[in-house]
């Protein structure tokens, strides 16, 4: 009986039912045996509203939906061209600065790739790169920039180790900077790679042309002290991540409706409920983890597991090791707000034993995800893309995998070592 | 029927739309405030905090409409079509049963802070804005069923992705 | 039976290591008839949370602030007022004869009160030196969620206090939302307010408590003998900590020194405006049923008496 129902929920999972009702379905059976009132669900639920933190999920997501539904993609690309076009493979690094960054502000929900790749794949084959380096690259950076703030993975990874209450504090302002290294890291490692690409090509790069430059930078006027202000706010702990974003979604509402008119009135409410749409299926499954997570603690879960693995581990070494594996076939099967929610409840209290830090091991986890977004068979990127340029999944694995193993060379390396997580908060 | 369906669609979306409006312009104001007079206003944080909640709950509703929920797609991607059906009307009357189960038992518990007295925040009463819980999870158990219901008689198709 | 207690405190202190000396005692001594398992570190939530959970019986107890259950019984409040003590002495005096007042307030409404225990004195910490009223009306003073108290007597003070949650005090002290909060030096060092802010008024402003409170269903589940054993074990680990936290709290303050903190001292002038002030908000609290009048006034007739000795 025991192993009979968290099965049959495994397959309903496996099946499609949708994960929140799953997640639901194991705390109320936990409830249920335990003898507590199944009103504890409610009382989880409830607790969304207790969370300050949590305000700066719907608006950072709204801000975020509405940049990819104005002209501001095209802005960025503009900019970053007029920058860093006369650079070798400059096009391409141009592409992989404007996806990190777009990334950051939508949180990888695939709408870098259906804002930025339509504007992006024909400009890279105009400039004679091949399709599958473009179609490779722009399906790769449709999760890059998921380690700088202020993207949601990294706020919710946060939100999720608060609830775990851990000896050593989780704070969101240090994940902030901690993703900074590492995804730089990938961003430096795709570039070079892109810049070797460009070898016995025909120069697509143009010289630094000041006048473009500084027609680029009227240009994004409205938009250039967004991430000066957003990021220098946070990063130089003069707003809360909360009060950050209620200045972003704010302010890019007035600069799209009222001073570029690039949304209009009657395309706003659409933007405001597919948005929402997102916000309503994270949250929900947040919501009832919560009460799971209760459980599985209450249970002992990560207890139980731990002592089972150290039997057969003992170095941290080979914990990580196992765990990236793990990880990759986890992100392959899972998008990355159910993973979070889902698995660092168990994982976390697990590598804290092996003496991993809370902050490096929210690192790696996130770097390992954004793998998973475009790893065969599954990764969701590879079919948003398959359907965004029309061309079959097949090309796409293809495509994908040079920039496959270039990152997990990157995630090995942030996995192993720590400094890069943990250096610039003064914990390596 | 329809007509009904159509109807508390626009209902919905309405209230979305307002409560987000309400939220981006109240927050802004906040901080706007904070940053050039110094001072805040009391309430809006706390009740900003429940306007998460409310737009989380209730687009969570609308994903439900469109069949947008977070899940593995693993079986789904592979099987025939068939097959997919029936796994369809299984997986949509498990999700209409949980949330069922959900609503029923947050009836209570709106209830039992309605007795208590419950305070959200300052002199608020929590229950008024603790119904939305019981009100979201039962209007998507009715509409885990009736897509259960299409699944089963063939009718096979999401709405909401004409918008 | 088992019973499940949530507290806000970190695992890891001091003062969860003694609970759980206290679990194993109760645990032994009931011959493990009666278990304690604690949740720290607020895995459960807000007080608020944790009292739903009561109710449910999904937990058992808690560990909150003593103004928690205030909605249940405006008795919680009887020592929460400010200047009501003047030193620790003062407040160890009383409590023998108060105490129950509020336990049998709570226990009217579903509690047992396991213990009260002794958090201090807050103290108003700002970035600049206040001594009168005058020099708090262009501070932002933080006052905690909820607290009418507080911020009756700050309003009429020609103030307009910001009202936060604990976990938002940090980052607004650092973004200049608050400037001024009030609190005790070891939570100040424990929370890390105190590196924004230099100067302390040293006149106490009011004493804090916590207080571990268990439904009475769980309670009565008990036999009676259990019953009396988790109360005794509880009592005494309660008074212990008493004395210990008297020692952290005067540690801290010296490290608070240290650490280039000013005490800045006040006037007896100075001293009798913040009381009067103090005793004007009182007044207009007393309609509003805040705080329990007659009690009140007899725990200060009797606090009178004694400094009168
Ligand atoms: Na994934
Ligand atoms: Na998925």
């Amino acid at each position: 009986m025991s192993i009979l129902i968290p099965l049959i929920l495994l397959l309903l999972a496996l099946a499609g039912a949708p994960l929140f009702t799953v997640i639901a379905a194991s705390a109320l059976w936990g409830y249920y045996q335990t003898e507590v009132d199944l009103q504890a669900m409610a009382v989880s639920i409830y607790q969304v509203a207790e969370m300050p933190v949590l305000i700066a999920i719907p608006l950072f997501t709204f801000a975020g939906y509405l940049l990819g539904e104005s002209k501001a993609p095209q802005r960025l690309v503009r900019i970053t061209d007029a920058f860093l076009g006369w650079m070798p493979g400059g096009l391409a690094i141009v592409s992989l600065a404007a996806c990190a960054l777009f990334t950051a502000f939508t949180g990888a929900s695939g709408v870098t790739i259906v804002a930025l790749g339509a504007l992006l794949v024909p400009a890279l084959a105009k400039a004679g790169y091949k399709e599958q380096f473009n179609l490779g690259l722009v399906t790769t950076s449709g999760s890059l920039g998921l380690l700088f703030a202020p993207s949601l993975p990294l706020i919710l990874y946060g939100v999720v180790a608060q609830q775990m209450a851990l000896d050593t504090p989780v704070s969101i302002d240090d994940l902030f900077i901690a993703g900074l290294l590492p995804g730089g890291l990938m961003l430096l490692a795709l570039s070079l790679y892109s810049a070797w690409q460009t070898r016995g090509m025909e120069r697509e790069t143009h010289p630094f042309d000041q006048r473009e430059a500084l027609a680029a930078i009227k240009d994004c006027a409205w938009e250039i002290p967004l991430p000066f202000v957003i990021l220098g706010g946070i990063y130089g702990g003069f707003f809360a991540v909360s009060e950050a974003a209620a200045l972003t979604a704010f302010y890019v509402l007035i600069v799209s409706v009222i001073i570029r008119r690039e949304i209009s009135l009657t395309e706003l409410p659409v933007v405001m409920r597919d948005s929402m749409k997102l916000v309503g299926a994270i949250l929900l499954i947040l919501a009832v983890s919560i009460a799971s997570t209760n459980y599985m603690v209450d249970a002992g879960v990560p207890e139980r597991i731990f002592g089972y693995i150290q039997q057969h581990i003992s170095d941290p070494f080979t914990f990580l090791l196992l765990l990236t594996v793990f990880l990759l076939i986890l992100g392959m099967m899972l998008d990355i707000f159910s993973a979070l929610v889902i698995m660092i409840p168990i994982i976390l209290p697990i590598a804290v034993n092996y003496g991993i830090h809370p902050i490096h091991l929210g690192i790696l986890f996130l770097a390992n995800m954004q793998l998973g977004y475009f790893t065969p068979p599954v990764g969701m990127n590879l079919f948003i893309a398959s359907f965004r340029f029309n061309k079959p999944v097949m090309t796409l694995y293809r495509a994908t995998i040079p920039f496959f193993f270039i990152l997990l060379l990157c995630v090995l390396i942030i996995t192993y070592v720590p400094w890069l997580s943990l250096g610039l908060i003064g914990e390596g | 029927m329809k007509k009904l369906l159509t109807a508390l669609h626009r209902a919905e979306d309405t209230v979305l739309v307002l409560l987000l409006l309400t939220m981006i312009t109240l927050a802004g104001f906040d901080i706007l405030a904070r940053l050039l007079f110094g001072g805040g206003v009391l309430w809006i944080s706390p009740f900003l905090r429940v306007m998460v909640l409310w737009v989380g709950l209730f687009g969570a509703l609308i994903a439900t409409r469109s069949r947008e929920h977070i899940t593995i797609d693993l079986i789904n991607r592979m099987a025939p079509v068939p097959v997919k059906r029936w796994l369809s009307v299984l997986t949509q009357s498990f999700a209409a049963f949980i949330c069922g189960v959900i609503a029923w038992h947050s009836v209570e518990f709106v209830q039992m802070a309605y007795e208590y007295g419950d305070k959200a925040y300052g002199q608020v009463p929590a229950w008024p804005l603790q119904i939305i819980i019981p009100l979201s999870f039962g209007l998507m158990a009715v509409r885990f069923i009736l897509q259960a219901g299409a699944d089963l008689t063939g009718a096979v198709k999401t709405e909401g992705q004409s918008a | 039976t088992t019973l499940k207690i949530a507290t806000l405190a970190p695992d890891g202190t001091n003062w969860m290591k003694q609970m759980r000396k206290a679990a194993a005692t109760i645990k032994q001594e009931t011959e493990g008839r009666v278990k304690v398992k604690y949740f720290p570190g607020g895995v459960q939530g807000s007080d608020k949370s944790v009292l739903r959970k009561m109710r449910i019986n999904q937990l058992q107890g808690g560990m909150m602030s003593i103004g928690a259950l205030a909605s249940a019984s405006n008795m919680t409040q009887l020592y929460s007022l400010p200047f009501t003590f003047r030193n620790v002495e003062e407040v160890n005096a009383v409590r023998d004869e108060f105490d129950p007042y509020i336990k049998d307030a709570l226990a009217d409404k579903g509690y047992v009160v396991l213990g009260l225990s002794e958090g201090g004195f807050a103290y108003l910490m700002s970035d600049s030196p206040l001594k009168t009223s005058v020099d708090v009306q262009n501070k932002k003073v933080w006052v905690p969620e909820g607290d009418r108290i507080s911020q009756t007597i700050f309003e009429n003070g020609g103030v307009q206090p910001v009202s936060l949650p604990v976990s938002d005090v940090y980052t607004s002290l650092q973004t200049g939302l608050i400037d001024t909060v009030a609190v005790n030096p070891s939570t100040s060092i424990a929370l890390q307010w105190h590196t924004k802010v230099s100067y302390a008024t040293d006149y106490p402003l009011v004493f804090l408590f916590g207080m571990l409170v268990v439904s009475d269903k769980a309670f009565n589940r008990m036999s009676e003998t259990d019953q009396a054993t988790v109360q005794r074990v509880m009592r005494e680990t309660f008074a212990a900590l008493d004395k210990q936290n008297a020692k952290d709290e005067q540690g801290a303050r010296q490290a608070l020194i240290q650490n280039g903190m000013e005490f800045v001292q006040l006037s007896e002038d100075d001293k009798i405006a913040w009381r009067q002030l103090a005793d004007d908000a009182l007044k207009e609290l007393r309609e509003d049923d805040v705080y329990p009048v007659e009690v009140y006034q007899k725990l200060v007739n009797r606090l009178e008496a004694l400094r009168a000795e």
